[in-house]
């Protein structure tokens, strides 16, 4: 079955925060109807992000600002792991640059708007992709933009980020998407699904490596 | 009947709920099979995307409950089941179309050979 589909159909539900145990249900409703019709979710469904508002009553609880503010925080909490780690390397105190505080005001401003745009049904949808685009390009304006604006020591920093961080991490685990037939996710093999929620610890863990390297004093 | 006669699309959605409980009321059953009901009663063709908000919706109300089976061989089926407050909704319902169309058939004309005749006659 159109493995596409099911993805976007899930993140559109995701985006409507409709709980895991209702989406693996929704999930397995289709799964269910198009192995019995033998047509495609499309065929049956139409455009996921239509019916995902279809089941869901397009509701979304959470306020956007509530969002931005979430993005910021694990812009920052990440970032400063990152600027922590650098200043204990050089062992100098760690520098907030302008072009991270850039950063961390476009994450609270972009992010609500890639949410908005994303769980779209319209043609507006393709603005959200351009976004994003220039959201990811933005991640380099520390390096051009290095103005310090201020220095904090960079122990303390790290305990306070580093724990943001797990907070943010734990946040987004409360919640996995379960299929009513097998008790299992209804998209991933049992390996896939436990490797999943640690995907954005293996970039993290690059960073910190790289700059702890790259910074340090000989 | 013809089963791939299409109806305008307003007047599937006024009866397609009232339907739907019908089909229900006749025995434990699935989604695939309710579509099958109503196209085999001459609704024609409703799509998933249809009908499976519309089953949602009499779940959330409370007239339909739902449990995950296992299928022959195949994958598990979520079978629905018509609730007595669904029994009572239908009763209520169907009293109401019946009364609905009642009315509405004191103005629309007999078909055309009963007219023509009255036509003669007069």
């Amino acid at each position: 079955m159109n493995a596409e589909w099911q993805e976007q159909f899930l993140l559109q539900l995701r985006i409507r925060e409709v709980s895991g145990s209702r989406i693996g249900d929704l999930l397995a409703e289709v799964q269910a109807h198009c192995a019995d019709t033998g047509e495609s979710p499309e065929q049956a469904f139409g455009d996921p992000a239509t019916y995902a508002a279809a089941v869901s009553g397009n509701r979304r609880t959470t306020p956007l600002w509530r969002v931005g503010l979430q993005a910021a925080v694990g812009v920052i909490a990440a970032g400063g792991v990152l600027l922590a780690v650098g200043g204990l390397a050089a062992g100098s105190p760690a520098v907030i640059s302008a072009g991270g505080v850039a950063v961390v005001l476009l994450a609270g401003v972009g992010v609500p708007l890639v949410f908005r745009g994303l769980g779209d049904t319209g043609p507006s949808r393709w603005w959200t992709q351009v976004l994003l685009l220039l959201m990811l390009g933005t991640a380099v304006a520390p390096v051009l933009w290095r103005t310090p604006v201020v220095s904090v020591p960079a122990a303390p920093l790290l305990v306070v980020c580093a724990g943001l961080l797990v907070a943010v991490f734990a946040r987004g685990h409360r919640d996995p998407v379960i299929d009513p037939r097998t008790g299992r996710d209804p998209l991933l093999g049992p390996w896939q699904a436990r490797l999943l929620p640690w995907l954005p610890v293996v970039p993290l863990t690059i960073a910190v490596t790289l700059t702890w390297f790259l910074t340090r004093n000989p | 009947m013809d089963n791939e006669r299409t109806w305008p699309a307003e007047w599937l959605r006024g009866v397609l709920e009232l339907c739907t409980l019908g089909v229900l009321s006749r025995g434990k059953t699935y989604g695939y099979l309710v579509a099958q009901s109503l196209q085999d009663a001459g609704l024609g063709a409703v799509k998933g995307g249809t009908l499976y908000p519309l089953l949602g919706r009499l779940e959330r109300d409370g007239f339909v409950s739902t449990s995950w089976e296992a299928g022959d061989g195949g994958p598990g089926r979520k079978y629905l089941e018509l609730t007595p407050a669904g029994y009572a909704e239908l009763i209520r319902r169907s009293a109401q179309w019946r009364e609905f169309l009642a009315g509405a058939q004191t103005l629309i004309p007999p078909p055309a050979d009963s007219a023509d005749q009255g036509r003669t006659t007069t």
